[in-house]
């Protein structure tokens, strides 16, 4: 088997920046998550994968902080994290980009940056302290050269960009503020071919800061050309994870389609802590 | 405005000046208010020539309509943050009407001091825009059936406790509506003092840019960690609060606390901040043009009598303007996607 590189190397080097184990999540009778393991290593890209109503969404919105978890742990850095909104998983470092870009039209480049997280001057009034725009925008505006996504000024409103300064906006904020982990959905399903490109350009740039990224995608060849490994993920389980390097297109659909797994479900339930736990 | 180099980030020269140009022209287009201040000085200048009396131009006659205009655009300041988040207060009248009637009761029935009695009557405004925020974030309710419930509850609360009747303040509270500041109303000062404030708040502060967060993205407001409810709470509240401080500078200005005062003032604060550029979708607008727009409403309404036009046109022609007012929104906003 070529699969499984997370769990056969349990004494390796490099620990894993994030280890999810045994996540389950059920919409009323639905269950959309079934026991899902996940490991990202410092400085990878794992490419997400699986058709619709897999899971990948659940998934990513359990790390983003957005949804509970009914069961299951997640870790980073070896520590226990408990990701109860937003602002908690942000705080552990993990930013994402969310699929519609979540960002707010009628606010210029660097106040949605800084959304949520406003540098505020010091002063004794609590939530009515003056925002320091001064900051805010020349850090914005540092953060977005260092991108080159052709914005020309941090004043412009968001509704004056094109899809691709957008996506640049967006990614601009989650590379200015994560810590680990860059969480990216769908992040060139609304763009074109150039602007896609682009894209890929900046995950790669991201991953040389040391950052990792979990990129969520449709796009079979995009996830070969720029994921380290792949987790392919059907009915809400995981079926498979594997090497990029030792995979191919055929293998990958196999397990998108379920004519392969590679995860046994009795062996997944087994798995746990390299510690272990209880 | 892209000149600062800090600010900046150099691309190609040649698109980048085309680029900054477009946008300054979109940064123009945004400014929502510019055309309600063009009609303001195009009616008035019509008037000043036209108007029979020759009296649009004087002291008198724009103090007098700046003091008129002053109970709803105060209110409408309010209303305005309500609309940003993408609600509606519908109940605001009724609230003006409700809390100027007990303040009016305090003072006149339990003799109660003015400060004391004015701050129970903003108390009572600010917890009627808490149950307003409260219907709408924690059971759930839309915004435009909530405010029209406690719209029918403040007005009833205000004819049981009357029973229909008018009430009267002492004389000497008069003062505050109808006193002045050298020569500029009271109410009208309070209005520009609140305006300048607010603007500050909305502007300057993160709670007043997450006013239009929630209005422009409420899904993206919520992904980023905004306390989305907490906010469209906090609008409800000082729209109540705003409520009151109309309400009672109204009822000081009348002499009388009526129950069925302010009746319709709900739907001109609404069309002082959509004429003043307040997108009904959200997200979008200023409350200096709130103002202008409560400012047109007024001047309209003082130009046609000035011009001894019947007073039931009066009516009919403010609609208009809104009508307007809401095309020139709908273009504004076709522009800005192309």
């Amino acid at each position: 088997m070529n699969g499984e590189p997370d769990e056969d190397g349990g004494g390796r080097s490099p620990a894993p920046v994030l280890e999810a184990r045994g996540l389950c999540k059920s919409f009323g009778s639905v269950r959309a998550l079934i026991d899902v393991n996940l490991d990202l290593y410092p400085g990878e890209v794992l490419g997400l994968m699986g058709d619709n109503g897999a899971g990948k969404s659940t998934t990513v919105k359990i790390l983003a902080g957005a949804l509970q978890p009914d069961a299951g742990e997640i870790r980073i850095n070896g520590r226990p994290v408990s990701l109860r909104g937003p602002i908690d998983a942000r705080r552990a470092g993990i930013e994402t980009v969310y699929q519609d870009l979540a960002v707010v039209p009628m606010l210029d480049v660097a106040e949605n940056v800084f959304l949520g997280r406003e540098v505020r001057r010091r002063g004794p009034l609590g939530v009515l302290r003056a925002l320091d725009k001064r900051t805010m925008r020349r850090q914005a505006a540092e953060h977005l050269r260092a991108l080159n996504v052709g914005i020309h000024s941090v004043r412009q409103r968001v509704d004056t960009l094109s899809g691709g300064q957008r996506q640049g906006v967006a990614v601009g904020r989650a590379v200015a503020f994560g810590r680990h982990i860059v969480i990216m959905d769908e992040p060139t399903a609304a763009l074109g071919v150039r602007e896609s490109r682009r894209v890929i350009e900046l995950i790669q740039l991201i991953r040389r800061r040391g950052l990792s990224v979990i990129l969520i995608s449709h796009n079979l060849p995009q996830v070969l050309e720029i994921s380290d490994r792949i987790m392919v993920l059907r009915n809400g389980r995981r079926v498979g994870v594997v090497r990029t390097a030792e995979t191919d297109m055929q293998q990958v659909v196999r397990l998108i389609t379920g004519a392969e797994v590679l995860d046994q479900p009795a062996a997944q339930g087994s798995e746990g802590w390299a510690g272990g736990e209880a | 405005m892209a000149d600062d180099p800090v600010e900046t980030v150099p691309p190609v020269r040649r698109t980048r000046l085309a680029a900054v140009r477009a946008a300054a022209a979109r940064q123009v287009m945004a400014i929502s208010w510019i055309g309600v201040l063009a009609g303001i000085v195009v009616i008035g200048a019509i008037a000043t020539y036209t108007a029979p009396c020759g009296c649009f131009l004087t002291g008198d006659n724009l103090l007098t309509t700046a003091q008129e205009f002053s109970y709803i655009a105060i209110a409408a300041l309010g209303g305005a943050m309500v609309i940003m988040t993408r609600g509606i207060d519908l109940s605001v009248g009724a609230n003006m009407a409700f809390t100027g009637l007990i303040t009016a009761t305090l003072l006149s029935r339990f003799h109660l001091h003015p400060v004391a009695a004015v701050a129970i009557g903003l108390a009572l405004g600010l917890g009627a825009g808490l149950l307003n925020g409260l219907l709408i974030t924690v059971a759930g309710m839309q915004p435009f059936i909530a405010t029209l419930g406690t719209m029918s509850v403040f007005r009833g609360l205000a004819l049981v406790y009357s029973q229909g009747f008018t009430l009267y303040p002492p004389a000497s509270f008069t003062a505050l509506g109808q006193g002045h500041l050298g020569p500029i109303p009271n109410p009208f000062v309070i209005l520009v003092g609140l305006t300048v404030l607010l603007s500050a708040f909305l502007s300057g502060t993160a709670l007043g840019r997450h006013v239009y967060a929630v209005g422009g993205n409420e899904d993206a407001a919520r992904l980023l960690g905004i306390e989305v409810e907490r906010v469209k709470v906090f609008v409800y509240v000082l729209a109540g609060l705003l409520g009151a401080v109309g309400g009672i500078l109204l009822m000081s200005f009348l002499g009388s606390a009526n129950p069925g005062a302010a009746t319709g003032y709900e739907l001109d604060v609404i069309a002082a901040a959509v004429i003043g550029g307040v997108s009904l979708f959200g997200g979008e607008g200023t409350l200096f043009g709130t103002v202008l727009g409560a400012a047109l409403i007024q001047e309209i309404q003082n130009v046609l009598l000035l011009e001894r036009v019947p007073g039931y046109w009066t009516t009919l022609v403010v609609g208009l303007v809104i009508l307007g007012a809401i095309g020139v929104d709908q273009v504004r906003r076709r522009l800005r996607r192309t």
